[in-house]
């Protein structure tokens, strides 16, 4: 039977879409090139960080995307990994500190509660951080997340609702008659739907290139590496005040920027590059040496531990760094649910909802902010 | 399960997916992951659950991702999964990722170059070979 909606993608995004239409009660189909989580949500951190938005649209919804973390195992019916655990952002330099204190005062403005403190007080906080910090912020509410489980669970509780997961089937373009998108072309044939969401992360320009509409989203290669498991030796995620800096403008390639967690299994994650190797997914070694080397000054606490892998991403970049979702003007039947850059994770449970709210409730429900017409996307 | 409750014990398979009883005990006293603890059973869960690909598996159960990186289980995951799937295995066609062996991070930052802050070469380091 036709689905009412065809989500493309299997990564966190497209499954939190799957769930939350599902949950609605549509007729809903999913189909994987791969299988769950290969792209960027495969190869990510798990931060759910509030800290490190920028107040207004971005900030809100990361907090209404956290709202939803707190109880999302239970709706979910299983755990995800969820923890607010709290999160510092460091600041190296007075230069640095006065920024991150400006930013501090605009994030309370915006909402948030968020705290300034010393780097000695970051230090007593977590005590594999540097001496001599100049200062840090310190965000109770903040969290993190275990990425793999919560794309597992979104797909399990999706799959209870009645959604179809289709896995290892490749979409070779969308099928589009005049200027309705009626479904998507496979290897296996047409499948025909109501409707279409692209939740393709990096791959989704790909997608809506040949009829037409060009996407302002780019790959953006994000690096991280794993040490061995520890026993628990850090408490929070910490990261690197200019992390936040360095997300704009993109396109534009940054030295690494040191972020950092523990995950459940004990391995540290650390963190990460911003370069723009179109898709490539590989690692590359002045990526890696240059995280270890941010890692080793900041936080010589883990300079001993063993690095056990490193693991590359792309995350889908767009030009104001927030996602788009919506219709795709000028075709019926196309909507898009990508644009996530490094914030994913975090946004994902918001997404499905704005997508769930998108589709039931027309044209004036979808978030004029995020909308892909915001950028002039629309069928040329 | 607490927070790094189990030292280096994976999450395992899906709650549904975990083996209970007596024949369930005994075939998960076969490991295949020793590093994260995935038995054979939990393999063939995730297969069950969709898992096409190694990729497919580890995502689901946490194999490979222990301290040895899947260098012994990885072959024998393969095995099982081309006995089980055939022809629906998904070719791996994922990047090779470093380092081979556990190095550690203030190792790595040492072959960062240039180096961040790069101290003036005294008289007697300027001598060295």
């Amino acid at each position: 039977m036709k689905p009412d909606v065809l989500v493309v993608g299997g990564g966190l995004i497209g499954c939190a879409c799957a769930y939350a239409l599902a949950k609605r009660g549509l007729r809903v189909t999913l189909i994987e090139r791969e299988d769950l989580g290969s792209g960027a949500s495969g190869a990510c951190d798990g931060h759910v960080c509030c800290q490190s938005k920028a107040p207004g649209p971005h900030l809100d919804l990361a907090l209404r995307s956290l709202d939803l973390y707190r109880t999302l195992d239970e709706q979910l019916g299983e755990p995800t990994g969820f923890r607010q655990c709290g999160s510092w952002l460091v600041a190296e330099t007075p230069a640095e500190l006065t920024s991150l204190a400006a930013a501090t005062e605009r994030l309370r403005a915006g909402g948030l509660a968020v705290e300034l403190h010393s780097g000695s007080d970051a230090r007593t906080a977590e005590p594999i951080l540097a001496e001599g910090l100049a200062g840090g912020s310190f965000c109770a509410t903040d969290g993190q997340t275990d990425p793999w489980r919560t794309t597992l669970a979104f797909h399990r509780a999706a799959k209870r609702l009645g959604a179809e997961f289709r896995l290892g089937e490749p979409v070779r373009s969308l099928w589009a008659e005049g200027d309705r998108v009626r479904g998507v072309e496979t290897p296996a044939g047409r499948l025909e739907a109501g409707a279409v969401l692209l939740a393709a992360g990096a791959w989704t320009a790909g997608l809506c290139e040949p009829l037409g509409v060009p996407l302002p989203v780019v790959p953006r290669r994000g690096e991280i590496l794993v040490t061995e498991p520890m026993p628990p030796m850090l408490s929070l995620i910490v990261l690197h005040a200019p992390y936040v800096a360095s997300k704009q403008p993109p396109t534009q390639d940054r030295p690494a920027t040191f972020v950092l967690e523990q995950i459940e299994e004990g391995n540290l994650l650390i963190g990460s590059t911003r370069s723009y190797p179109g898709c490539d997914t590989r690692n590359s070694l002045p990526g890696i040496t240059a995280i270890a080397a941010e890692a080793r000054r900041l936080a010589p606490g883990i300079g001993t531990l063993s690095v056990i892998r490193s693991f590359s991403g792309l995350r889908p970049a767009s030009p104001d760094g927030l996602p788009l979702l919506g219709p795709v003007p000028g075709l019926t039947g196309l909507f898009l649910a990508t644009g996530h850059e490094g914030d994913g994770i975090a946004l994902a449970p918001v997404t499905g909802e704005i997508v769930d709210e998108g589709f039931v409730g027309g044209e004036k429900a979808w978030l004029g902010e995020l909308l892909p017409g915001r950028f002039g996307v629309a069928r040329n | 399960m607490g927070r790094h409750g189990r030292g280096c014990r994976g999450m395992g398979g899906s709650p549904e997916g975990r083996a209970t009883g007596e024949a369930a005990r005994a075939t998960r006293s076969r490991l295949l992951c020793r590093c994260r603890e995935v038995s054979e059973e939990e393999v063939l869960q995730a297969i069950r659950e969709g898992a096409r690909s190694l990729r497919g598996v580890k995502v689901r159960t946490r194999a490979m991702t222990g301290l040895r990186q899947g260098q012994t289980c990885g072959p024998l995951i393969e095995a099982l999964l081309r006995r089980e799937l055939g022809a629906d295995l998904l070719p791996h066609d994922r990047p090779e990722r470093g380092p081979v062996r556990p190095l550690p991070v203030h190792v790595l930052a040492s072959a960062h170059t240039p180096p961040l802050r790069r101290a003036p070469l005294s008289g007697t380091e300027r001598g060295r070979g």
